[in-house]
């Protein structure tokens, strides 16, 4: 279990150091009057600060979690109703919670002048971000809810191993932990707190109070964008990395089935049957399926990463833009 | 678009209100529009949600509005009478540096004078 355990912190890792050594620019270029640039920079400043405290939550939270997972799997017998492996399951997914939640707090452009002005029309996350952006996540829980319910279809009745025996008589066969339904009844619950936590986050920051000063309007729809893309990377890159551990974990077991079945009980190999080379090479299948996905989250991870402590804008010189 | 005024007397609510009313009347926000949540106005005009809460009921009450439970929408109305616009803007090209509040006492005044003369 420690090998799975430490995944999540894993992930973390490498993409804050994939993030620090490639550091990029602002994302974009923009003209700002010279009476806006002023609130321009206070909000620069104060997204800075924001993605510092989302972020420092973000790995506190992953590191407790896991911590906590660490220990539980020392001190807790693996057959209570809640073992550890719940909470190194759901681990990614509540730490994503985190990070969306505070992800969806925009600062406001600081503004002072005597009049303000608002458009009629009512703001939704489609005005900011492509339809594109919001496939991911969606594309990601649909996966995983699949691969809940057909592991939960595939394991023990008591749903939390996957055992199997060819020849009763002979003691061959075996068995081990596999994501049944025990642990993935939880983790639709985790799924749909994550994604009602970030739908909310998506309605608050499409409908975060704009600026009155027309030339910051575009600064306004890249921190917008920007925010957008962190929490939906964020929660595309919990849902496949909990997808994977569970492809890795049912793989796992699989594989040591039919390695466990080449002897028997007195030590004497005995020929593998169909089913469980049919076991063994879905075993292959989903661990090689688990590695992928988790790869995909990292790429993720990197990019939700990337895009949070980028800084949104710069204020350009007039020749740049026109240029 | 909404703009309130802080030198303006009219109470924010008021302003929202009388800004919103013209719009529909007008025709320039269509029957069926989606107005923005009062959370999302509220926060642009940087008022508190009350603020603008009030304003859409009164509007909802004026029989401008209609709220369910998917948002706030405009409703069908008789729209000024093209007659009536047009005779508008003619009345503003005719004035001379009059504001907006003198050009409206000026009509009242002589749409009173008028009744007192059609009932003589």
């Amino acid at each position: 279990m420690l090998h799975f355990a430490l995944l999540f912190p894993l992930v973390v890792v490498v993409a804050m150091i994939a993030l620090a050594v490639a550091r990029r620019g602002p994302f974009r270029a923009l003209h700002i009057s010279s009476a806006a640039a002023a609130s321009a920079e206070a909000t620069n400043r104060r997204l800075r600060l924001r993605n510092v405290g989302a972020i420092a939550a973000t790995v506190a939270c992953a590191t407790l979690l896991t911590v906590a997972g660490l220990i539980g799997s020392i001190t807790t017998e693996r057959q209570e109703p809640l073992d550890a492996l719940h909470l190194l399951l759901l681990t990614p997914i509540l730490t994503a919670v985190t990070a969306v939640a505070f992800f969806a707090f925009l600062p406001a452009f600081p503004e002072e002048s005597a009049s303000r002005t608002a458009d009629l029309t009512r703001r939704t996350p489609l005005t900011f971000g492509p339809r594109s952006v919001f496939v991911a996540p969606v594309a990601a829980a649909a996966l995983l809810a699949f691969l809940i319910v057909l592991l939960g279809a595939v394991a023990d009745p008591d749903g939390r191993m996957l055992s199997y025996s060819p020849d009763v008589a002979k003691m061959g066969g075996g068995g081990g932990t596999f994501p049944g339904l025990v642990y993935g009844i939880p983790l639709l619950v985790g799924m749909v707190l994550l994604a009602g936590v970030l739908i909310v986050a998506l309605k608050r920051i499409a409908s975060a109070p704009r600026p009155t000063d027309a030339s910051l309007r575009e600064a306004d729809s890249t921190v917008r964008l920007l925010g957008i893309r962190v929490v939906t990377k964020t929660a595309t890159s919990a849902l496949l990395v909990t997808a994977g551990s569970v492809c890795i974990l049912a793989g796992n077991t699989a594989e040591s089935i039919n390695r466990g079945t080449s002897v028997d009980g007195r030590g004497n190999p005995i020929p593998a049957d169909a089913t469980m080379q049919a076991i063994g090479t879905l075993g292959t299948i989903a661990l090689w399926l688990g590695v992928a996905l988790v790869a995909a989250a990292i790429a993720f991870v990197v990019g939700a990463i990337g895009d949070a402590t980028r800084k949104p804008f710069e204020i350009a010189p007039v020749a740049e833009v026109l240029a | 678009m909404i703009t309130i005024d802080e030198s303006d007397p009219t109470p924010p609510f008021g302003q929202i209100r009388r800004q919103l009313a013209d719009e529909i009347r007008v025709g320039n926000l269509a029957p069926g529009h989606k107005l923005p949540s009062v959370r999302q106005l509220a926060g642009d005009l940087r008022l508190a949600a009350g603020t603008v809460a009030r304003a859409y009921s009164e509007l909802e009450a004026d029989g401008l509005l209609e709220s369910n439970r998917t948002g706030t929408r405009v409703k069908q109305i008789d729209a000024f009478p093209t007659q009536a616009r047009e005779a508008a803007r003619a009345y503003i090209a005719s004035l001379n540096g009059l504001t907006l509040e003198d050009a409206i006492r000026a009509v009242r005044a002589e749409w009173k004078t008028t009744e007192e003369a059609a009932t003589r």
